[in-house]
């Protein structure tokens, strides 16, 4: 009965997996096809890569799109982690929920609905759209992701810790940069990974303030797939994905390393320590 | 505190260099697409 049951939970599992894994499975195995659709699969070819690598224009467009996100969520966590650090200084209990609703609000709201107030914002004053339009409405969509990072974290803090670096006469900096800002680093990290890739996939916010002649890569995928979907978009996927394999696998590998290194260093100092 | 601000600093880094990195691309676009 026990197997009977190991069995399926298993069997799920893969289930649940394949359905996550298939169709990016598919994108990428259509990649390496000599023909030119995702029906047959004529034969192993690199012709894809090497008319994505030709494409200079598709190139700019992948580099644009990381710096657009780098950029904005690099600002967002900035200015994210005062947000999260002003809301968490705040005594009233009713303005504290009311910004957090305000910053909730702004979480859940469609992305269409914040594309389009961000156009009318921007036409009403006047702002040219392009480079500068797409990384000021990042870094504003950015901001409520990161603070909902940072203030479970924020909450986490006994206020003793922060007591006691003043009782030792510790400076409001010196409790920011040496107390508060350590420990809330896990949040503030994990923000802006979060708003990262918030940034980096985002469609609907970007498509409204793009404007002419700058572009990201969802809203050219889009454009291209209007005009029938290439298999150059199929070799671009595929790259993306190994790196952020790549760049997951290097993060577990850097953690456990740090994790091992750290026991070690504990078990060392037990050692010194007992008699 | 440090490791916050040199992580912000080498994510700069890399901005920088895809500035360089699309600036150049865009000259070389703007050069293919006079050609054509």
């Amino acid at each position: 009965m026990k197997m009977y049951g190991w069995h399926w939970r298993h069997l799920y599992l893969i289930f649940v997996f394949a359905l996550l894994y298939a169709p990016i499975f598919y994108l990428l195995f259509y990649s390496f096809n000599q023909g030119t659709t995702m029906t047959h699969f004529i034969g192993f070819s690199w012709r894809h890569y090497a008319e994505l690598f030709a494409d200079t224009r598709m190139i700019q467009i992948v580099l644009d799109t990381l710096l657009i996100a780098l950029l904005a969520s690099l600002l967002a966590t900035i200015i994210g982690t005062l947000g999260a650090l002003v809301i968490y200084q705040v005594k009233r209990i009713w303005l504290k929920n009311s910004l957090l609703s305000l910053n909730n609000i702004l979480m859940v709201s469609p992305d269409v609905i914040i594309g389009a107030s961000f156009l009318i914002f921007f036409t009403f004053f006047g702002f040219k759209l392009g480079f500068n339009s797409v990384l000021l409405s990042h870094i504003a969509f950015s901001i409520p992701i990161v603070v909902l990072m940072i203030l479970p974290r924020l909450n986490e803090m006994r206020q003793s810790l922060v007591d006691a670096a003043m009782d030792l006469g510790a400076t409001n900096w010196q409790v920011l940069s040496r107390v508060v800002f350590p420990f809330i680093s896990p949040g503030i990290l994990a923000g802006y990974f979060m708003a990262f890739t918030y940034s980096l996939d985002d469609f609907a916010v970007t498509f409204f303030v793009t404007g002419n002649g700058f572009e990201t890569l969802s809203v050219e995928i889009y454009a291209r797939a209007r005009q029938g979907i290439s298999l150059e978009v199929n070799a671009l996927s595929t790259l993306m994905f190994l790196f952020a394999l790549i760049l997951i696998t290097g993060y577990y590998l850097l953690t456990r390393y740090t994790t091992t290194k750290r026991r070690q260093r504990r078990y060392q100092l037990e050692a010194k320590i007992k008699p | 505190m440090k490791r916050l601000i040199s992580f912000a600093l080498a994510i700069l880094a890399v901005c920088a260099l895809l500035v360089l990195g699309s600036s150049q691309l865009q000259a070389a676009n703007g050069v293919k697409a006079d050609h054509n």
